[in-house]
């Protein structure tokens, strides 16, 4: 027996997904590496975990190394907050907070389960269960597809607005941390939500590989907003993959920051904007430093007539860091017209550190109107010294210039993490500038 | 009293300033003329304390406290001023935010009424305030918003590196009544320019050092001016 099938019936899944796994397992050495991500050797790593990083027990949070403490109390997470923050809290059950949220959510109309439970329970979830998960195509997808474990289910009933973001993390109660979590997002029609993944506070994970997928579904007229926060630390590699499908008159956002970039980060993300006048928005901040290697793909398909994608990108690069961003907007609708502006740029702190944008636009009708602006750049010493010259010190004049840089991105992000961001830049600032 | 004594200045090993001696006192106006490439400018950062530039000789003394080895911050907010010649933009920060954090950073109030007044008085409307510093300003908006910067931050000392060059006779007559302005509030002016024209709408009382080749040759009143009006620098022989 595969270790797919395995891993799928230890959990008692429906043969259905068991056989979805082992497809995707068997597509795992045949199914290329996206060309835009560093490939790695996945036979290298275990998908449950063994012999994986050992963390040391910290039971006292003052055993916490300097650095995470040190970093923890300059972005001002409380106290409290921290164990869980920094996954250190082994959650079997769900926490009183999540049991809260979720029971508020339920009355308003937000279906939430551990996915696994989804897909014995909820009727339809055939119809979106790993649709959007191209494992014929993409090795890490394949992977993730054949080992995923954990991870979660909601969905927004047709027409239902919910006002409060939901904080996906509260949601989850096993395989928070996993090293393939899964989760799938249905909005139905006409209904709105904010979804935030991740949180800005360093995640001290035992897994060196992880590859967590997310599919979400935005149907006629609804509008998905999802907000994903990463901070890995730099032992990890991460591959993870999002694709999103639209439909007619829907809309979805998608807010980025990546505060660490852990060894490597390969984010991929697919957004399809199969129905009529619908739109994607992309705001994506990213910091990038000591050795981290990212690169950050975002495709979007314009299908439709009346389509729009908005995108904009930034990273603050410092140290021996390597980012790289990959921007495709493609046109396939043949009649109507179709639009896109894309904005990435790279903000370069000092000499060693490494930024390149790859704007791609794509269009075989003249209907398309697609455009872009990319920049690439030093912080300007000439500005720098001229805010000197005005009483402000290097760190504070870096520290207003990159807040200024960040800005347009951190404006799109509620209203705490725009906050947690901002501290992230001033943080940066202050060691940049030493 | 600003003095700087004796001061030499290279930069990259090349000497560019030899035994410079300087005082300007509360309220007095000074005003460094020379040809093109013969240190005003080096003078001017030299004083500001810009690192491109390596003090070899001499001290500078602000009310006789030495700051020639702090850092240009420092120097600003012992009150020393520099209108730049071109002043560089600040790209994605608002000249509003800019003020904002640097009267934070002096521990003052932030005033944003009081900034948009300085801004109206020398006929640079709120829009400017929400632009980018500098960003898409012509030659005279700059200059302009550099006075506007020495009204907002009231220094005890300013140097004033070129306001008039390239500037309209609108912009030249509202810089010349700022510097009018900030001379009566006792703040002691050194005005690097080459041209007489803006004198002539200034306090008739000033002193002229003339500059060539990284020395002071000669020093007067405002017929030295004139006379450098007329003949130039060759024809008059310094």
């Amino acid at each position: 027996m595969g270790l797919a099938r395995s891993i799928g019936e230890a959990a008692g899944e429906p043969d259905w997904v068991i056989e979805i796994r082992e497809d995707a397992e068997r597509h795992i050495d045949k199914a290329p590496f996206p060309i835009e991500l560093t490939p790695l050797d996945l036979s290298k790593f275990s998908p449950l975990g063994e012999g994986e990083i050992k963390i040391p027990e910290i039971k006292d949070l003052e055993d916490l190394p300097d650095e995470i403490r040190d970093l923890l109390e300059k972005m001002g997470v409380p106290k409290r907050e921290w164990r869980r923050v920094l996954g250190l809290v082994q959650v079997n059950e769900q926490s009183a907070a999540g049991m809260a949220a979720l029971q508020y959510f339920q009355k308003i109309g937000v279906e939430s389960y551990p996915i696994r439970e989804a897909l014995r329970k909820v009727d339809d979830i055939r119809e979106y269960a790993f649709k959007l998960m191209p494992y014929r195509e993409n090795a890490f997808v394949a992977y993730h597809t054949a080992y995923w474990q954990g991870g979660i289910f909601v969905r927004v009933k047709k027409g239902v607005k919910v006002q409060q973001p939901l904080h996906t993390y509260f949601l989850i109660t096993r395989g928070a941390h996993a090293q393939a979590d899964h989760a799938l997002i249905v909005l139905d029609e006409g209904s709105e939500a904010t979804l935030i993944e991740g949180c800005t506070a360093p995640l001290l994970t035992r897994f060196s590989l992880h590859i967590g997928a997310t599919e979400i579904f935005v149907k006629k007229g609804a509008k998905a907003r999802l907000i994903v926060l990463q901070n890995w630390p730099d032992y990890v590699h991460t591959r993870p993959y999002t694709r999103v499908l639209v439909e007619d008159g829907a809309d979805v956002e998608v807010v980025v920051a990546i505060l660490g970039a852990g060894k490597t980060t390969g984010r991929y993300e697919e957004i399809f904007l199969k129905g009529r006048s619908s739109k994607a928005t992309i705001h994506s901040i990213s910091f990038p430093r000591s050795n981290s290697r990212l690169e950050d793909v975002i495709k979007v398909y314009l299908e439709a007539p009346d389509t729009r994608a908005m995108i904009n990108t930034r990273g603050v690069v410092k140290d021996r860091a390597d980012s790289n961003s990959y921007i495709t907007v493609e046109s396939r609708e043949r009649r109507g017209e179709t639009f896109a502006h894309v904005e990435c740029s790279g903000l370069i702190l000092n000499e060693g550190a490494h930024h390149a944008t790859y704007p791609i636009m794509l269009s075989s009708s003249n209907h398309a109107h697609l455009e872009h602006e990319a920049y690439v750049g030093r912080v300007s010493q000439e500005a720098i010294e001229y805010m000197k010259s005005r009483g402000f010190s290097d760190e504070e004049a870096l520290s207003l210039m990159l807040r200024g840089y960040i800005e347009p991105v951190a404006a799109h992000m509620p209203f705490e993490f725009s906050m947690e961001i901002r501290r992230m830049a001033k943080i940066l600032a202050e060691r940049g500038a030493a | 009293m600003l003095e700087i004594k004796g001061l030499s200045v290279a930069i990259d090993g090349k000497v560019k300033l030899k035994d410079i001696n300087l005082k300007v006192g509360p309220g007095e106006l000074h005003v460094l003329m020379g040809p093109n490439g013969s240190g005003k400018s080096t003078l001017a950062f030299s004083i500001m304390g810009s690192p491109r530039y390596e003090i070899i000789g001499g001290r500078i003394l602000l009310d006789g406290e030495d700051i020639t080895d702090l850092p240009m911050e420092e120097r600003a907010r012992r009150g020393l001023f520099l209108s730049y010649q071109n002043p560089p933009e600040i790209p994605m920060v608002t000249y509003r935010t800019f003020l904002l954090n640097a009267l934070r950073i002096w521990g003052k109030e932030p005033e944003p009424e009081r900034i948009a007044g300085i801004f109206r008085k020398l006929n640079l409307g709120d829009e400017f305030l929400t632009r980018e510093v500098n960003k898409g300003f012509s030659g005279g908006e700059r200059k302009r918003a550099e006075m506007a910067q020495m009204l907002l931050f009231n220094p005890k000392y300013a140097i004033l590196d070129e306001p008039d060059t390239g500037v309209d006779v609108d912009s030249m007559k509202l810089i010349a009544s700022t510097i009018s302005d900030v001379l009566q509030r006792d703040i002691g002016v050194l005005l690097i320019t080459h041209y007489a024209r803006i004198l002539s709408l200034l306090p008739s009382h000033f002193t002229v050092h003339v500059l060539v080749d990284g020395s002071v040759r000669a020093e007067g009143g405002p017929e030295l001016a004139q006379r450098i009006e007329e003949r130039g620098f060759e024809g008059g022989r310094f």
